[in-house]
């Protein structure tokens, strides 16, 4: 669907709440079968598959947290593979730089680039579609993951930040030094939802609060009880799906292990 | 706490010392004032805040000479103002029930000054299940205990349960807190640890959660330029074992602070009126000059109050 006087900006972010919507519903549904009835097609246009992209990981959520197999015939599968294609990752992480390429200041940023962050992202959504059988395989940015905050730094703000953006990675079965810099620091991540919760910016709030499901489920120590904070999400938070499928999905992580 | 934070912080607090001392005038009361004031937070409040101030910096014992000599005179001038404590035993015995006049004795027996009258009465009020059992908000019920404590050191009180009756008390979702539940919390510490004076008297859950929440809502009320409520979550940084607060917390209040000391308590406009700007900011003053005194008096080490 296309808005006559929508500005692709505004025709872009419809299709990603769609994608969004498409993926919650997919969560009700999917529990060993596929979400997906057979014949749907999804991407079918520019939008669209710009939309798959910009939900990256977060499109497979629903069979990451069911376990549901995953295999080319996916829709969702076929779809990001297209939308792969039509946009491909920036070539300046992984591909490009060799270790020894970076410097000292690279290693020591606190502030990762968005290209970074970008490229976690699409690291992994091809990961996911790797395990669907299908191409590409994006190499996991070069730039160094910042470490998780000590007590005291106090860096807390920009890294939880930095970890909201990265929430599509928070979802069973992925594993990379990003995962490994939110189990240690569950602490920063908590102190960033409840910032981002003073602060009324919801979606910040649950997109940082779903690495905190992700680690208890893993069995850490969350600081913060999970479930009424995503309610509170849920009944405050507004109306965007995208919020509404992190809450989803954290809700989902944190009830595997507070029930 | 490293050296620069704490200059800041010094500084903060001497500043907001001079300009409290050099408006005091503003503050007097009225003259004929009786004690049948019927917004009693007025004045007659912020006087007994006055001297919270000032018996803070004596205590303490860390500020310089010239420091030292305002926190006392500030201290003499609001002892006369109360009538060397006439004026608040009047009005404990007409109004039997208020607290007010016994938590505001305490500044002056903290600061060494003692009157019978109230020093017998408080004995008497402190023994009655009537008057421990006045019905008010579980962080002021701490103020009344903690005033109790410092005019009769014998005082004795079910702590535990005192503290376990406020917000902080139960450790709650720190994401619920707003701007007034915000400056009951930091009274809740205030008073149960005689303004940081007894840093053993949090309980430890309660150590735990402030040590994890404090620095984010230090954070966000910084962002919004509530210099006063930022001050007090400075206080109560003071009043933990190690301060947990982002130290860029005193720069701001520093960049924040007038020229003459004045702090003001928000990012409206300061009044042009003298007088206007004092009656709006004074509170400000009182909890600059605390934060800054305790928050160096606990780097220093100096030592606290026997338990």
């Amino acid at each position: 669907m296309s808005f006559a006087d929508a500005t692709p900006q505004e025709e872009y972010s419809l299709a990603v709440e769609r994608m969004a919507v498409r993926a919650l519903d997919a969560l009700d549904v999917v529990g060993g079968a596929d979400a997906t009835a057979p014949g749907t097609v999804l991407g079918a246009s520019t939008a669209e598959l710009a939309a798959v992209r910009i939900l990256g990981a977060d499109l497979f959520a629903p069979h990451l947290l069911s376990g549901a197999p995953l295999h080319a015939g996916l829709a969702e599968a076929v779809a990001m593979a297209d939308a792969f294609r039509t946009f491909p990752p920036e070539h300046v992480n992984g591909q490009q730089l060799s270790g020894q390429q970076l410097t000292d200041r690279q290693l020591g940023a606190h502030r990762p680039s968005d290209a970074t962050v970008v490229g976690w992202r699409d690291w992994a959504a091809s990961e996911v579609l790797s395990r669907c059988g299908l191409p590409p395989l994006v190499r996991p940015p070069a730039e160094s993951t910042p470490a998780a905050p000590e007590d005291g730094e106090g860096r807390w703000q920009d890294w939880s930040l930095w970890m909201a953006k990265l929430s599509p990675l928070a979802v069973p079965g992925l594993d990379s030094p990003v995962h490994e810099s939110a189990r240690h620091g569950m602490r920063a991540l908590g102190r960033g939802t409840v910032r981002a919760m003073l602060r009324r910016d919801y979606r910040t709030a649950a997109r940082i609060a779903r690495w905190l499901a992700l680690g208890q489920a893993s069995g850490l120590q969350s600081p913060l009880r999970l479930e009424p904070l995503f309610r509170q999400v849920r009944l405050f938070g507004g109306p965007s799906a995208r919020t509404a499928l992190d809450v989803r999905v954290g809700e989902r992580l944190a009830l595997a292990v507070e029930r | 706490m490293n050296p620069q934070v704490l200059r800041t912080a010094h500084g903060v607090g001497s500043r907001a010392l001079a300009w409290l001392h050099g408006s005091r005038q503003f503050g007097s009361l009225p003259p004929g004032a009786d004690i049948e004031f019927s917004d009693p937070d007025n004045i007659y409040k912020p006087l007994g805040e006055t001297a919270l101030a000032a018996s803070m910096v004596l205590r303490e014992g860390v500020a310089g000479p010239g420091e030292l000599r305002a926190a006392q005179e500030l201290l003499d001038f609001t002892w006369v103002q109360f009538r060397a404590g006439d004026f608040l035993f009047e009005r404990q015995v007409r109004h039997p029930m208020v607290t007010d006049p016994l938590e505001t004795y305490a500044h002056f027996v903290r600061g060494g000054y003692r009157n019978r009258s109230l020093d017998e009465v408080a004995a008497h009020l402190g023994g009655l299940d009537s008057f421990r059992a006045i019905e008010m908000m579980p962080n002021r019920r701490l103020a009344v205990a903690n005033a109790n404590r410092v005019i009769n050191p014998g005082y004795q009180c079910d702590w535990a349960a005192l503290a376990a009756d406020t917000w902080l008390g139960s450790t709650p979702e720190p994401w619920m807190i707003d701007w007034m539940t915000g400056y009951h919390l930091t009274h809740a510490v205030f008073h149960l640890t005689d303004w940081g004076a007894r840093p053993d008297g949090l309980p430890e859950p309660v150590v735990d959660y402030l040590r994890t929440w404090l620095p984010v809502w230090a954070d966000v009320w910084q962002e919004v330029a509530q210099w006063d409520l930022l001050g007090e979550l400075l206080i109560v940084d003071a009043c933990l074992r190690e301060p947990v607060c982002d130290p860029q917390s005193w720069e701001r209040l520093a960049e924040a602070q007038h020229r003459d000391g004045l702090l003001p308590r928000d990012a409206e406009p300061v009044s042009e009126d003298p007088r206007r700007a004092f009656k709006d900011n004074e509170h400000t003053a009182v909890v600059a000059i605390v934060a800054g005194t305790v928050t160096l008096a606990r780097s220093l080490g100096s030592a606290p109050a026997a338990a």
